[in-house]
């Protein structure tokens, strides 16, 4: 008795957390040729280091997106847009355009070979490739 | 200061009719952002001491004084001013299509309220790899120059005026520039070239009561940045000519400026590290020269919205004729405390102890500062 409620416990408390943080995966074109994926190598496109691929982002005031940099690259919001602000104001590129739902990235992902976008890992379909899932 | 708020309030009232705009057409082609800094500070506890050679004023601003920013001429003295920092920007970027970009920058500062245009150009990006462009850009000295407006993208108040801030800050000419991926090590290489003529310059009227017009010509240049994981590392070499004419004081000259630098950054989750090294050589036509090496070196901690930054910077003028030339040394120790309100706003605070170690130019000050700092 004792044994099944501590499993019950165990599970219930998995089953919360799950809830609260849901998986982020880094998706990209299924055309693209790349396979897998370090955290600090997506980083890279979303922080503009690299722009051999081109970043898709979610909404701006997203628990998503918050989420997102936090996981990938360690960085709150506002240190990401200080430093997509350098890029911009300096004419080195363009802050990524932003989507509001995981199916509107997937479209975008989708219609650029040249995209990496994030999404929820409950939101993967065929459309997409995922290359690193951040737990 | 009202001179300086008016055209604040246009920029204001500029962004905020554009607003409703932007996010109902977020696939326009025209983009239109902005920054805003509003920066307050004053001297505190300061004299000049009987070893003091220097002027008894800069700019009109009695000393003991602290120039904070040389290239616009911001001085602030024994009295909270808002003037010598404060700036606001606006920028326009219209998208011609995906390989060609026009952008325009208008910013107006406490120190200079009339409205300048800092950035003017047009851009085409063939592929990936390359980038021209065409136009008014900033001069790429320094790791920051590019960006050393936007107050926001960085962790002091502003950036360390030992390197910083020269006659001439901008350019009309053309760049190239090449970037590229080597395994997990990104590679950008530029090369720019262009002139600049300032028909009355701020940072001459630091030593002179009138107009000085200085002309950079012939200006070449490249860097080359590479970064790997938390590692930035930039180099960079510039050369112009400078000449300085001024009638009513007489002055004509004209220089060979050679400008070497490096800077290395380094940026882990919470710990980050800057540090610049730089070093810029004149050697006039009248026959002296004048050699000053400059640095700064800091590091910061973020403690979730808390940014605390500690800082060092120095700058030693070396002369081979000290008859034609007296020299001029800095150094300064600064403690910033960065506030985040939001991601596109920031509150600071940032006390700097300044040793004027030539004794020859506004003297040993404390130095108080609150700033604001803004995105939009």
């Amino acid at each position: 008795m004792k044994k099944q409620m501590r499993a019950l416990a165990l599970f219930s408390g998995v089953v919360l957390a799950a809830q609260a943080q849901a998986e982020i995966v880094v998706v990209v074109n299924p055309a693209n040729q790349a396979s897998r994926m370090f955290s600090e190598q997506a980083a890279q496109f979303f922080l503009g280091k690299s722009n051999q691929f081109t970043p898709i982002d979610q909404g701006k005031e997203s628990a998503i997106r918050r989420e997102f940099y936090q996981k990938v690259a360690g960085k709150s919001l506002s240190q990401v847009e200080g430093v997509w602000a350098k890029i911009e104001f300096s004419g080195k590129g363009t802050m990524p355009k932003s989507y509001a739902t995981d199916a509107a990235v997937k479209k975008a992902v989708a219609a650029d070979p040249a995209a990496i976008g994030y999404i929820d890992k409950a939101s993967v379909d065929d459309s997409v490739k995922v290359l690193l899932t951040l737990p | 200061m009202a001179e300086f708020l008016c055209p604040l309030r246009k920029v204001f009232l500029a962004a905020s009719l554009t607003f409703p705009l932007m996010s109902l057409a977020q696939e326009s082609p025209l983009k239109l952002s902005g920054f805003l800094s509003l920066v307050g500070g004053r001297v505190v506890g300061a004299s000049l001491g009987p070893s003091y050679e220097g002027p008894a004023s800069v700019d009109g601003k009695r000393c003991p004084c602290y120039t904070a920013d040389w290239g616009n001429a911001g001085v602030y003295r024994q009295q909270f001013s808002l003037e010598p920092e404060s700036r606001a920007g606006l920028q326009a970027k219209y998208t011609v299509n995906s390989d060609i970009n026009v952008v325009g920058q208008v910013v107006i500062r406490g120190a200079d309220p009339t409205p300048n245009i800092q950035w003017a150009y047009a851009s085409y990006a063939p592929s990936k790899s390359w980038e021209f462009q065409l136009g008014r850009k900033r001069i790429p000295l320094y790791y920051y120059s590019d960006f050393q407006d936007i107050g926001a993208s960085y962790p002091w108040v502003a950036v360390p005026p030992e390197l910083y801030g020269w006659e001439a800050t901008n350019y009309n000419g053309a760049s190239m520039r090449y970037r590229t991926s080597v395994g997990d090590t990104n590679i950008s290489a530029s090369l720019f070239t262009g002139k600049e003529t300032v028909t009355d310059s701020l940072y001459m009227r630091l030593y002179y009561d009138s107009k000085t017009r200085v002309t950079w010509s012939r200006l070449a240049g490249g860097d080359l940045e590479v970064t790997h994981g938390p590692l930035t590392v930039r180099g960079v070499y510039m050369q112009t000519t400078v000449r300085s004419v001024n009638p009513v004081e007489d002055y004509d000259d004209t220089a060979a400026l050679k400008a070497y630098g490096v800077a290395a950054n380094l940026d882990f989750e919470d710990w980050f590290v800057l540090a610049e090294l730089t070093q810029l050589t004149r050697q006039f036509d009248s026959g002296y020269r004048v050699t000053a090496p400059a640095f700064t070196l800091g590091a910061g901690y973020r403690f979730g919205n808390w940014t605390p930054f500690l800082n060092y910077a120095s700058y030693k003028e070396r002369t081979d004729d000290l008859d034609a030339y007296a020299p001029q040394s800095y150094k300064r120790a600064s403690f910033t405390l960065r506030y985040d309100i939001d991601a596109r706003s920031a509150v600071k605070g940032q006390v700097d102890r300044h040793q004027d170690v030539t004794r020859n130019f506004g003297g040993d000050v404390t130095v108080l500062r609150i700033a604001y700092d803004r995105l939009f």
